[in-house]
């Protein structure tokens, strides 16, 4: 299963304190903390860490169709690799293991997590919202040879999404997420 | 404090955050904080965190993991209040 998380890293300067008490300690585990704060840029990595762990969050959540929960703190997320332009790591839930790519840039992040390490995957950012749901249904209906019209997105008991044809649900592994100006999905292009 | 009250304040907490303003009118127990209001997950937090400086109290993990409406939240700081 796959999950992705997009943040825009100016709102989230300018919306969020991190510094603020309680903070850190409600969403990360003691060893995230220490990552953050022994960093040359600990907003980098609040922000890299976070999007690892939401990314992981909707991964487990549509592999299990569990009901959703706040618990951040039970994904626990280790750095393997550090470059300027991506973050690779994992994060644990439970004994479920999910492999985390974070790309960066300086004015966004998009994480994509996934149980395999490496994965064949459609990727697509947009500044508009609304085109973002129109182009995922056209990227749906090439790889189910499905007529466009004919395809929904719709969101289960759940609240996680899923592509649906004349109301019965198709087959697809994809994530969408939005932040700020930013959205982005991601879509598997393997058979479920 | 009435469930009224405590409901009145949170819609004041969690105004700031809310990206869904039509959410806001209806404001009620059933208030979903992610899909009514679209709060962002990571905006959760600054919502629980005002939450325990306003009453003062402290909200655990495993609180805080069940904290998804506005409802959830009443009944959590009416427990933390009662120090259960």
């Amino acid at each position: 299963m796959i999950g992705n998380d997009i943040i825009d890293l100016e709102v989230a300067a300018s919306q969020h304190t991190w510094k603020r008490k309680g903070f850190l300690d409600k969403l990360y585990t003691p060893q995230e903390q220490e990552i953050i704060l022994k960093s040359d840029s600990p907003a980098l990595f609040v922000w890299a860490l976070w999007a690892m762990k939401e990314a992981s969050y909707k991964a487990h959540q549509r592999k299990f169709n569990l009901p959703r929960r706040f618990n951040p703190k039970d994904y626990c997320s280790k750095l393997d690799d550090i470059r300027d332009n991506y973050i690779l790591g994992t994060v644990n839930i439970g004994e479920c293991l999910y492999y985390t790519e974070v790309h960066r840039s300086i004015y966004k992040l998009h994480c994509i997590a996934s149980q395999e390490r490496s994965i064949n995957i459609v990727e697509y950012h947009t500044s508009s919202i609304d085109s973002i749901k129109s182009h995922l249904i056209t990227k749906i209906s090439e790889e189910q040879n499905i007529k466009p019209e004919l395809l929904n997105i719709q969101k289960n008991e759940n609240f996680i999404p899923y592509a649906s044809h004349n109301g019965k649900p198709v087959c697809s592994k994809f994530s969408i997420s939005h932040h700020g100006k930013y959205s982005a999905y991601i879509l598997a292009l393997t058979n479920c | 404090m009435t469930d009224k009250e405590i409901l009145q304040k949170l819609k004041k907490i969690v105004t700031p955050y809310v990206q869904n303003e039509e959410g806001l009118n209806d404001f009620d127990e059933t208030t979903d904080f992610l899909n009514d209001l679209k709060i962002n997950s990571a905006n959760l937090v600054d919502v629980i965190l005002d939450v325990e400086d306003e009453y003062k109290i402290e909200i655990d993990n495993d609180s805080m993991n069940g904290m998804l409406t506005a409802g959830d939240a009443r009944k959590i700081i009416q427990r933390k209040l009662r120090n259960e």
